[in-house]
């Protein structure tokens, strides 16, 4: 609960309590003026004010039930109600309308000043009470009991010292109500004062961490960058020196181990490249990367002899940095090996690379229209080539389907999925 | 053809150094940072600077290809180990001849300088 529902439950309280006293003395009052009125043997005096008095009474109970609007919209009927008939019984001269001037302030004590509607609504009634009871007296449309001058002079001062000792009583509960009203308020600023202070302090402390957080976000992102740095160069040292042994290597055996060995560690290269680039650092657009690929491999073994041509249909897919690795050393041996064996004797070749999503699995088709080879002979043979495309498709974890034949150029599909997921 | 390399890592120097001889030119200096390399150029003459984007001293490669720029129009293969848009888009505002990724291989290195040729 907040403070400002506190308050207004506190005022809605000291309100209820007020109403609750107003109309127990109305009561009781009523009651002495009903014995008054039969001792004189005033009946019909008696009843109205017995009426008016159970009325109060009513009040009082719808009050005890919480039922706080009927019991205020009562009190301002009895009210209104008690001053009609009293001034048509007794005539306008008695002075029962000024009962109404006091009323307004039961109005300011039973609605909250701010229920402006419901507060003029009162206020109108009331004016629309005295304006009857001055048609009714001044064009005479009912008679009221004849009275001695000095009674109605009685009544009239007495009425007169009753109705201003009701107003000074309802400005005086009026006056108290208010007090507890600036007092509470007056507490809750202090709390709020005080809160504020706790929360300003609070602002400042939370204002400190994240400074230092985002502090710490910077040096963790220049350490990142270091080591990213650090493995590139380090790549780039072991890719250089393979590079560099090559120039000077006579063999085509160890030329060609040297020069797939660095192709290896160029798409590894490659993968962290693309790895540092991407904004997520833990996932790798597989088009763009692939695509490179291509291009390094085309460097490393494009032939004047042969025309190749490499097909691409590659959807922009996003593998993780634990499925990425595998499936780029896959698509490296298995370019590399076309590029070395698969178009021996012929003047062109064509490949064919697929990469797409089909529903949850992702889909890899690879095919070149070369000479094909015995897959599981050269898995026997300790083939490096053939081993490591059969150890990262094993990797991948998914239905890895091959066509390869000798004669019919090499065909493999993979569909796969997230390694982490 | 005169080159002259920017890298702070003696290996790397050693191996750019070796690749551009192989293929037929000269290197004339191997430079660790960029306010040297301005230096360098303010003295001598090079057709083409090998200039490793991150490096020792405040300068990075950019910043000291755009000192160079100021004075003498020489292009730049840039070699870098990060070729994120930003990167590469400050890169391609300089007189550039070439964005390598690490590892420089000799055959890229062969395919770049013989756009010059």
């Amino acid at each position: 609960m907040d403070r400002l529902e506190k308050i207004n439950n506190k005022g809605k309280a000291t309100i209820v309590k007020t109403i609750r006293q107003f109309s127990l003395t109305i009561f009781l009052f009523s009651g002495v003026s009903a014995v008054f009125y039969l001792m004189l043997k005033m009946y019909q005096p008696a009843i109205i004010v017995s009426v008016i008095g159970l009325l109060f009474l009513l009040i009082y109970y719808f009050n005890q039930k919480n039922q706080h609007v009927i019991a205020r919209i009562i009190a301002i009927f009895a009210t209104n109600l008690g001053v009609l008939l009293f001034s048509v019984y007794l005539g306008f001269n008695t002075g029962f309308y000024l009962y109404l001037f006091a009323s307004p302030q039961l109005i300011y004590l039973m609605f909250k000043l701010r229920q402006k509607k419901l507060v003029y609504t009162c206020i109108g009634i009331n004016l629309f009470t005295f304006l009857i009871i001055f048609l009714i007296d001044n064009y005479h449309y009912i008679n009221p009991q004849e009275l001695a001058p000095n009674i109605i002079s009685f009544i009239y001062s007495l009425n007169f010292g009753l109705s201003l000792i009701l107003s000074f009583i309802l400005v005086a509960i009026f006056a108290k109500n208010n007090k507890v009203y600036i007092n509470l308020l007056k507490d809750a600023n202090e709390e709020l004062g005080i809160q504020q202070e706790v929360l300003k302090i609070e602002i400042q402390e939370k204002n400190q961490v994240n400074v230092e957080l985002q502090k710490s976000i910077k040096e963790k992102d220049i350490l990142l960058a270091e080591v990213h740095h650090r493995v590139k160069n380090n790549l780039a040292v072991v890719s250089g020196l393979l590079d560099l042994q090559n120039v000077f290597v006579k063999e085509k055996v160890i030329s060609d181990v040297l020069k797939d060995s660095k192709n290896r560690i160029k798409s590894i290269a490659l993968l962290h490249e693309k790895l540092y680039v991407h904004k997520d650092l833990d996932k790798i657009d597989v088009k763009e990367y692939i695509n490179e690929l291509i291009y390094f491999i085309k460097l490393s073994y494009q032939q004047k002899s042969i025309n190749i041509q490499i097909e691409t249909d590659i959807e922009s897919i996003q593998l993780s940095m634990e499925t990425a690795l595998p499936f780029s050393l896959l698509v490296n041996e298995l370019i590399t090996n076309s590029y070395k064996h698969a178009f021996i004797g012929k003047v062109e070749g064509k490949i064919n690379i697929d990469f797409k999503k089909d529903r949850d699995l992702w889909v890899f088709k690879y095919k070149d229209d070369g000479l094909g080879f015995d897959f599981d002979e050269k898995l026997k043979k300790d083939s490096i080539g053939t081993n490591l495309i059969n150890a990262f498709a094993s990797q991948l974890n998914g239905e890895f389907i091959n066509n390869t034949k000798i004669g019919s150029g090499c065909e493999m599909i993979l569909r796969f999925n997230d390694i982490t997921e | 053809m005169k080159i002259l390399i920017v890298e702070d890592d003696l290996i790397l120097t050693m191996l750019n150094t070796r690749f551009i001889e192989i293929l037929g030119h000269e290197v004339v200096k191997a430079i660790k940072s960029g306010e040297e390399a301005i230096d360098f150029i303010k003295e001598n003459d090079v057709d083409v600077i090998l200039m490793d984007i991150r490096l020792k001293g405040k300068m990075d490669g950019i910043e000291a290809m755009n000192e160079i720029n100021k004075t003498k129009a020489i292009k730049a293969i840039y070699i870098s180990g990060n070729s994120d848009p930003e990167t590469r888009k400050r890169a391609e505002a300089t007189n550039m001849l070439d964005f390598c990724v690490k590892p420089l291989n000799l055959e890229e290195l062969e395919v770049i300088l013989g756009k010059i040729n």
